[in-house]
């Protein structure tokens, strides 16, 4: 591929389910090392857009139109395909972390068995889990935990560790910070940009929260009702001219905006 | 004073304001009722010298919480701030009457907490009521909303035939439309159930609420709204307000005072503008900088001092092994919460808060 060609490309995507069109997307890229924010309100389209790239939408859904990853149509791909790329290439990072690991193996095991799954052969998978751990700055000690042992921030520590370990290009992060409490929010955030800037991957960040995602983002969509309504780096928020992104940016109790009305 | 008939407490600013949606329906028996007419040193709520420990920890380590001093009265908003541990939920569960304290004690109008009886127990479980985050659990599952509102009426003396009318006063209020007194919860949103439990606590008539992370969970035009509807609250029914929040921005939304917790103690407390304009704990400083603000750039967290692996936070200060200003030689002691600027409602837990002046929290 090359270099200007984006990591994920989405085109014409229509995504109905019982005869309702509830996601229509014409376009959504992430470029190579980009961090690029979907923000929206419950029931937008955000989770289902994100569901459709890894191939885990709901039995009754239809799926029409485009979903490269590298080159790759994901749309309607085989099983056998989509397991090479989920999971491995396309990293997803939920908001409940701790659930997605397995609460009877520590959490060394969890990403052993990943990496076995995966394929990794036996004499990278330590230096892997090594680099990966120092990467995300987990206590190496942690990895003899179970998931209850863990806090909030640890478990999406460890949920990253594994995408680091896979050496994931592309993480789906949906909502994944929004559990934790603010300070380790803001470590979480540090983070992504820090893996962005030392392993160069790219990130599709799916939230509520604007200013959080206006903070990280390279580029910002705002998707309401299933359709991207306006896009553009994180300055489009301070010059909004779409009503739905007016409304996000006023709802936000920002402490600037308190002083201000203070004032 | 409860056995007073329905109906004889003074009209409340709720049913007098003009503008109020619930105006109209305001009939003798959807009037306000005696909580409202009771004065307000009645209805003081005071933790003092409180102390929880969990049973089966360490009676040698530092409690899960102390608090020396925490009051809520009609008028006043007060916030609790922390992170998760940090002990706000715990205090909150004492101010309530659900978990016993190890130490100090909450005090209702002047009667300690587990010594009110009879009408006294009647009327603290009337004016403080408390508003949880998990709105699916605050409600029945097999009752409508109405009677859910209904139910809270008639359990603050309330009639039966009084009730419908009450109903529809109080969704009103809460901006909800009639129709949704039929439903049950899991067929509304998260912010009509939200408004729903909100509507609930006012049918019986509270002069306190007590909010614990109201509106997490909630999209961010939803939750504005339910701040919005709480702030009128407060304003038109001279409520008192204590909220529990790890969202400052809520906080100042919200209240005017704030205590900040961190690992069971006090670390910070004060006017709400003030203390997040200029902390003068790193820890305050911290929550400040780690909150996003669209138009501000990401700030990277605290990064701690070199001193800090040092310090042991069993003995010395609580927060010096995340503290980009901890030095062993000061912060490996135990700190008291002190005065600072010489204001005495300005309190700081911190060794350094001399030498440290104002922390930007923005830097």
């Amino acid at each position: 591929m090359s270099e200007d060609t984006p990591l994920l490309s989405i085109r014409d995507l229509a995504i109905e389910i019982r005869g309702r069109r509830l996601v229509d997307v014409a376009d959504l890229t992430v470029a190579r090392g980009e961090i690029v924010g979907l923000v929206g309100e419950s029931g937008a389209g955000k989770s289902l857009l994100l569901s459709s790239i890894i191939g885990l939408l709901p039995a009754d859904a239809t799926v029409l139109g485009s979903i490269t990853f590298d080159g790759i149509e994901l749309r309607g791909a085989p099983d056998r395909l989509l397991r090479q790329v989920r999971g491995r290439r396309i990293a997803v990072v939920l908001q409940a972390a701790r659930a997605a690991l397995t609460p009877t193996l520590r959490a060394g095991a969890w990403i052993e068995r990943a990496l076995v799954l995966h394929r990794v052969p036996a004499a990278e998978r330590r230096a892997r889990v090594a680099h990966a751990l120092d990467a995300v700055r987990l206590d190496p000690a942690l990895m003899s935990r179970y998931p209850h042992q863990l806090s909030g921030g640890e478990a999406q520590r460890v949920a990253v560790a594994l995408a680091v370990a896979l050496r994931a290009e592309l993480v789906l992060a949906d909502e994944a910070t929004s559990a934790l409490d603010v300070t380790v929010q803001a470590e979480v955030a540090e983070l992504f940009r820090d893996l962005r800037a030392r392993e160069g991957t790219s990130f599709l960040i799916v939230s509520h929260d604007l200013a959080l995602v206006a903070g990280l983002a390279d580029r910002i969509d705002i998707i309401a009702d299933g359709s991207i309504v306006e896009r553009g780096g994180p300055s489009v928020l301070s010059d909004p001219h779409h009503q739905v992104t007016h409304d996000l940016v006023a709802a936000n109790p920002t402490l600037e905006r308190v002083r201000e009305a203070a004032l | 004073m409860s056995g007073a008939p329905i109906g004889a407490g003074a009209p409340s600013a709720a049913a007098a304001a003009p503008g109020t949606p619930s105006a109209g329906h305001a009939t003798p028996a959807a009037a306000p009722r005696l909580a409202a007419s009771t004065p307000d040193d009645a209805i003081r709520l005071v933790a003092r010298a409180l102390v929880v420990r969990y049973p089966g920890s360490d009676p040698a380590a530092r409690p899960a919480l102390s608090l020396d001093e925490l009051a809520i009265a009609p008028g006043r908003s007060v916030a609790l701030v922390g992170e998760s541990g940090s002990g706000k939920t715990t205090a909150l569960r004492a101010l309530l009457g659900v978990l016993r304290p190890s130490g100090g004690g909450v005090e209702f109008g002047g009667v300690a907490l587990d010594r009110l009886r009879g009408d006294a127990l009647r009327a603290f479980r009337r004016a403080v009521q408390p508003i949880q985050q998990d709105t699916d659990g605050a409600l029945d599952p097999r009752q409508s909303i109405g009677s859910a509102i209904a139910e809270g009426y008639r359990a603050g003396g309330g009639t039966r035939t009084g009730s419908p009318a009450v109903v529809l006063r109080l969704l009103g209020e809460v901006g909800l439309q009639a129709s949704v007194a039929r439903r049950h919860p899991h067929e509304v949103s998260g912010g009509q159930r939200q408004r729903a439990v909100v509507a609930r606590a006012l049918a019986v008539e509270p002069r306190l609420l007590l909010l614990d992370e109201p509106t997490s969970g909630l999209d961010a035009t939803v939750q504005v709204r339910i701040l919005e509807l709480i702030e009128r609250l407060r304003v038109e029914r001279g409520l008192g307000l204590l909220l529990v929040s790890h969202n400052l921005g809520v906080v100042a939304r919200l209240c005017t005072e704030t205590v900040v917790l961190y690992r069971g103690e006090v670390v910070e407390r004060g006017l709400t503008r003030g203390l997040l304009e200029a902390p003068r704990h790193p820890y305050t400083a911290a929550l400040r900088r780690s909150m996003p603000e669209i138009g501000v750039p990401f700030r990277a967290p605290l990064m701690p001092s070199i001193d800090s692996a040092r310090i042991d936070t069993a003995a010395g200060c609580r927060f010096a092994s995340r503290c980009a200003f901890a030095i062993a030689t000061t912060c490996g002691a135990n700190q008291a919460l002190a005065a600072v600027d010489g204001d005495p409602a300005r309190l700081v837990r911190c060794g350094r808060a001399p030498d440290l002046g104002v922390l930007d929290p923005l830097a």
